[in-house]
């Protein structure tokens, strides 16, 4: 019995923790990975997922990378007095037990010169690099634009991180 | 000009989840006026292009990850509740990044949310005039960390215009597809 369940659980830790690489692993799932569709005539696309730091040290996101994009960055909203500002983020972090929920109108996945539209149904890589170099590998799948995730409630942070 | 400014301080100073509209008790409303832009297509828009009908007006720019997008596709949900009530109500997409938001560029990106929507670019010093007139803010930001190489920080309001062109109200960009059919329903003879 034993002998079955623990591949079970093996299997299970190495989907949630894809491709995490250093035997010492970062903990970090990466859930509800998406990303709407991307608009005609747009040369930037936007992903979000949750975050969940479940080790024992803060994790601080040094680099991302996907094939879908030249370049990926990790960009935040600031609306201010009615201004909206977007920001890069350098240095993402987040605490031991801590959670960051990337979503429309808040924190969110850059995916600027797309090297293709992506469509609806499409699924795409993208990978998160920590301090600790380990990596972390997910799947996106494109969606179609949620219109509710970012209507009339207050944008929350649930996230510390550093500029 | 002492009134205009004064009108503006209060109003940036509003709340943008509070919905009132700013300063009617001055008689004169401060928002809006001329323009001469472009669309898509590469014609020449004016304000007079709308004499007559009711102008659903958004600023913004098509690097804008999800605020922009949500904002339009809510505007075109919005008329899509109105029905033929809302036939007279023109959606219009004006660009804060004239400069990479060229001609056919615009065109593409209004074609996303509907034949309605009129995406319109300009020279910048067009931008800034039809900007100042709407009370709109932005400003370019330069980011040498982001391979964007600058990001366009700017005001995020829904504006309704009457058939006269003058101002009716506005709705911040968090607005329901729901409230805000209702609140233009309000304003409609």
């Amino acid at each position: 019995m034993r002998g079955k369940i623990f591949p079970l659980l093996l299997a299970f830790f190495s989907l949630s923790i894809a491709h995490a690489k250093a035997p010492d692993h970062t903990g970090v799932m990466v859930m509800n990975a998406r990303a709407p569709a991307s608009l005609e005539g747009a040369r930037v696309g936007v992903a979000y997922a949750t975050i969940m730091n479940h080790g024992a040290k803060a994790v601080i996101i040094t680099a991302l990378s996907s094939p879908v994009a030249k370049t990926v960055e990790f960009h935040e909203h600031v609306h201010e007095n009615g201004v909206m500002k977007m920001r890069r983020v350098a240095s993402p972090r987040i605490s031991p037990g801590g959670t960051m929920v990337l979503k429309p109108g808040g924190l969110h996945f850059m995916l600027i010169g797309l090297t293709a539209p992506l469509t609806e149904g499409q699924k795409f890589p993208l990978t998160i690099t920590f301090n600790s170099g380990e990596t972390v590998s997910t799947e996106f799948t494109t969606q179609k634009p949620d219109l509710q995730a970012g209507a009339e409630s207050p944008m929350q942070q649930g996230h510390d991180h550093q500029h | 000009m002492v009134l205009g400014l004064a009108g503006l301080g209060a109003y940036i100073g509003l709340d943008s989840l509070n919905v009132r509209p700013p300063l009617r008790s001055q008689g004169e409303a401060l928002i809006g006026g001329d323009f001469t832009l472009m669309d898509g297509a590469g014609n020449i828009v004016t304000n007079r292009d709308f004499a007559g009908k009711y102008m659903l007006v958004y600023f913004g720019f098509t690097h804008c990850p999800d605020i922009c997008p949500t904002t339009l596709l809510v505007m075109r949900n919005a008329l899509d509740r109105l029905g033929d009530g809302g036939r007279d109500v023109i959606p219009i997409f004006i660009t804060v990044d004239p400069e990479r938001d060229e001609v056919t560029t615009i065109g593409r990106y209004a074609k996303n949310f509907g034949d309605r929507l009129v995406g319109l670019t300009g020279t910048p010093e067009q931008i800034r005039t039809v900007a100042d007139a709407y009370k709109i803010y932005y400003q370019k930001v330069e980011d040498k960390d982001s391979s964007m190489g600058y990001t366009v920080d700017h005001s995020s309001f829904i504006y309704l215009m009457g058939r006269d062109g003058k101002y009716l109200t506005h709705f911040p960009h968090t607005i329901s597809e729901k409230n805000l059919a209702e609140g233009i329903r309000n304003h409609l003879e």
